[in-house]
């Protein structure tokens, strides 16, 4: 870590975050590219927290699912994080490469296989991402996915703590998070990567809200109206409203209608609005759904398995 | 990011938050669903944070070569630091990743005394972007007026640069109160023994608020700071919290569970074959047991009631929120520690094997004193500087100046020193205390259950221990160059023969 700004040469802009700017940049001694995210610094407010929370954590998180940290140039009024290069981040990817956006469900499954990868690694590691969005996951030419932007992560403990919740971009926010509950964990990660899947086969974001409450109809619109049966205690929420509008649960199907059951039956395991029930990536990468990827050369295929999409419509159907 | 902004909302969402915070029912709600979720995950992160914890030790060895640094400051500061993060009503993690950065910058860089506040309040900083939310970081501003203008806004900045860089960015070193949580939530959510689960699950608040209690108490105490890891101080802050509360639980049998618990198969599966060297055991019982022979409780019994000033403001200041609980439960431990340290004639032969065992080797540190001289006191370690000597306010000018060795330093806060003979500052811990070691120690390795303890467990302490005689005396000024890859790296062998199986 002792690099000086001067060994990279500093390429085009590659984009603009809250706090920083990403530059494309290569290494004047070997030509290997990287991505310079330049963090300029305050003169009142010092190191800020962001960087100070994703350099640590970074460097805590060594995986190939995880972009690297290579170096961190700290200078006068800069803050430098040399991270390895990805050519593209999957929001861009499904623009150039989808159907509409909507991308083959073959590379769904390997980029939705990674993505739970990357994530299980994070939560092993007690570390909660807290922005998974499709700008903030970035793809190489190898096809392979890599979470990024680690500004909001942060360490949780065990049992946990709380946090705040203005973390993750609105249209990946999961409900409780949304009803005002600061008492989250990985589950929290887990809605996104949901969101993100659907997202990913439709070319369409699943829940594109404007606005907290706004973004708690769409989510109920498709997911149902919660109440005290379904989602015993929800009325202790800080923004829990008696007067929500009721809506049914939908058939997933209609709103991802080229995935197929058992991708259907994940995607419905990873978008329980109750966050205990939601699934764990450990749990999720042992999903059939995966087991041409973890067990390529094996007989079991999903055919010889009951069809749990449908008991778990029929269980919703309940309500 | 798009145009409705969820920030639009934030005041009435920051005020819905606090509503929520208040409400009991959804917090304990809430509480059962995620503690569910995340014992998936514990495991894991025990194995995470075991393997982060000894990339990120200090060296005693290295900050006793801190030419203008002297242990004996290293409370008062922490005192002010704490306090502070009491003030600002900072999360529980704050103050021990603090201590942490405090004594890894001081085990990399010499640090010149009138710096030294800067660098904890710098460190302080640090730890509180990395684990508060941002409403309550402290501005530069804020910095400046808690130090009463001591140090231009720059050199905080300057400062942070500093640290950031000498300790390569690593600033989340797991502290001993994520242990703390590991370990009780472990326990709880263990199956094969229900009868201690049960048990501990019931007082569960109080073990985790006196172990809490107890482990920044030992933040404070540099010769039981420095000998022991972030985890075993979580280990050792519970298993004497359930000896304190009287719970009826075999300590070293629970010690023995935590300790299988690196050899169970769950645990093991993290471990990567490019890892290394892995731990055999958190802590071991011998470890555990020479804690009776080192007067730690006769200590404990005096701090446990008597805290440094900031922990008295803390736990119980008039208006606290532990006020209350903390009272009982601080009267009951020292009620119990009492017991301890002086028994009923008859010793009691209980129904709690282990009580008993601590009971006898206690007693025996008792009986033992007028029997030894105070020869080796001046050579080991600074003692524990008892709660009055941790803030200067209590003592009168000329009581600080008995200290030959400080008097021209006398205006500074940061100067008393531990070393200063006990009696004139009314510390308890007095010379005879620590030559008490030698026979406590043969006695306590007497009645402890294992034979083979009284061989690895040698009572005397090595005189000048970890003294400068150590390093040769012209790498002192050296110290930056020291390769700290090599020095810093504390292995839970190394360094601590005294108190370890090889």
């Amino acid at each position: 870590m002792t690099g000086s700004s001067s060994q990279f040469q500093q390429l085009e802009k590659l984009g603009e975050g809250t706090y920083a700017t990403v530059y494309k940049g290569r290494n004047r001694t070997t030509g290997t590219l990287v991505a310079l995210k330049e963090i300029n610094l305050d003169s009142e407010e010092g190191t800020p927290s962001t960087a100070i929370r994703e350099i640590s954590l970074m460097k805590e998180l060594d995986h190939e699912n995880i972009v690297s940290l290579y170096d961190v140039i700290h200078t006068e009024n800069k803050l430098t994080l040399v991270f390895e290069f990805m050519d593209k981040d999957l929001k861009r990817y499904m623009e150039v490469y989808g159907n509409q956006g909507a991308l083959d469900l073959k590379l769904v499954k390997s980029f939705m296989f990674q993505l739970l990868k990357g994530i299980m690694f994070c939560h092993d590691n007690r570390v909660l991402h807290r922005d998974l969005k499709p700008q903030n996951l970035l793809i190489n030419n190898k096809g392979e996915l890599k979470l990024g932007d680690f500004g909001l992560a942060r360490a949780f403990g065990i049992p946990f703590n709380t946090f705040s919740n203005e973390v993750v971009t609105l249209w990946y926010r999961a409900p409780d998070v949304l009803l005002g509950s600061r008492a989250y964990t990985t589950s929290i990660d887990i809605w996104s990567a949901g969101c993100i899947f659907a997202e990913m086969c439709t070319g369409k974001p699943l829940f594109p809200g404007t606005a907290n409450d706004d973004q708690l109809i769409k989510i109920f619109r498709l997911m149902g109206t919660p109440n005290e049966r379904t989602w015993p205690g929800i009325s202790q929420y800080a923004n829990y409203k008696s007067n929500w509008q009721i809506f049914v649960p939908q058939d997933l199907r209609l709103i991802v209608p080229n995935l197929d059951l058992m991708g259907l039956n994940l995607l419905q395991s990873l978008l329980q609005m109750r966050p205990e029930a939601r699934i764990t990536a450990r749990q999720a990468l042992q999903h059939p759904w995966f087991h041409e990827i973890t067990q390529p050369n094996s007989m079991i295929q999903q055919h010889h398995l009951a069809d749990p999409y449908q008991q778990q419509v029929q269980q919703t159907a309940d309500y | 990011m798009f145009p409705n902004s969820p920030d639009l909302f934030h005041p009435i969402r920051m005020y819905n938050s606090s509503l929520k915070a208040s409400n009991l029912n959804l917090q304990s709600m809430e509480f059962k669903c995620h503690s569910i979720t995340v014992c998936d995950y514990q495991m894991e992160i025990l194995h995470h944070l075991l393997n982060s914890e000894t990339k990120t030790l200090p060296s005693l060895a290295l900050i006793e070569q801190q030419p203008e640094i002297k242990l004996g400051m290293r409370p008062l500061l922490l005192d002010f630091l704490m306090e502070v993060i009491t003030i600002l009503n900072l999360s529980k993690s704050t103050f021990p990743l603090t201590v942490n950065l405090i004594d890894r910058y001081c085990s990399t860089r010499i640090v010149k005394k009138q710096h030294y506040q800067l660098l904890g309040l710098t460190s302080l900083w640090i730890s509180c972007k990395n684990l508060d939310s941002k409403f309550k970081i402290p501005t530069l501003n804020d910095l400046r007026k808690i130090c009463v203008d001591s140090y231009f806004k720059d050199l905080f900045i300057e400062m942070e640069k500093h640290i950031l860089k000498s300790l390569e960015w690593n600033v989340n070193s797991p502290t001993f109160d994520a242990f703390i949580d590991v370990f009780l939530n472990i326990i709880i959510h263990n199956n094969s023994n229900s009868n201690v689960s049960t048990l501990i699950k019931r007082s569960h608040h109080k073990i985790k608020l006196l172990a809490t209690y107890c482990g920044e108490l030992f933040q404070f105490y540099p010769n039981i700071y420095f000998d022991y890891t972030s985890s075993q101080i979580a280990l050792i802050s519970i298993l004497v919290s359930i000896l304190m509360l009287k719970l009826p639980i075999n300590l070293i049998s629970l010690l023995g569970y935590y300790n299988d618990i690196l050899k169970s198969q769950e645990y093991r599966l993290n471990i990567t074959a490019d890892e290394g060297e892995e731990f055999d055991e958190i802590l071991s019982v011998a470890s555990f047991q020479s804690l009776f022979s080192k007067s730690f409780f006769k200590n404990l019994v005096k701090i446990i009631d008597h805290p440094p000033k900031s922990l008295e403001i803390k736990y119980f200041s008039e208006s606290g929120k532990y006020t209350q609980l903390m009272r009982s439960v601080v009267h009951c431990a020292i009620d119990s520690l009492n017991t301890l340290l002086e028994p009923p004639v008859t010793p009691r032969i209980g129904s709690i094997a282990c009580m008993s065992l601590t009971a006898n080797g206690v007693n025996s540190v008792g009986t033992s004193i007028p029997l030894v001289g105070a020869k080796t006191g001046s050579t080991v370690l600074p003692l524990t500087p008892i709660s009055n000597s941790t803030s200067p306010k209590r003592f009168s000018s000329d009581e600080i100046f008995s200290d030959s060795e400080k008097k021209n330093e006398s205006s500074d806060d940061m100067n008393i020193d531990p070393n200063t003979p006990a009696s004139s500052r009314g510390s308890p811990n007095n010379v005879k205390g620590t030559s008490t070691v030698i026979d406590a120690a043969t006695v306590a390795a007497d009645v402890a259950p294992s034979n083979g303890i009284r061989e690895m467990n040698p009572p005397f302490l090595p005189p000048k221990k970890r003294s400068f005689d150590a390093v040769v005396e012209n790498k002192v000024n050296k110290i930056q160059e020291v390769d700290s890859g090599n020095h810093l790296k504390r292995t839970k062998s190394v360094n601590k023969p005294l108190f370890f199986i090889p």
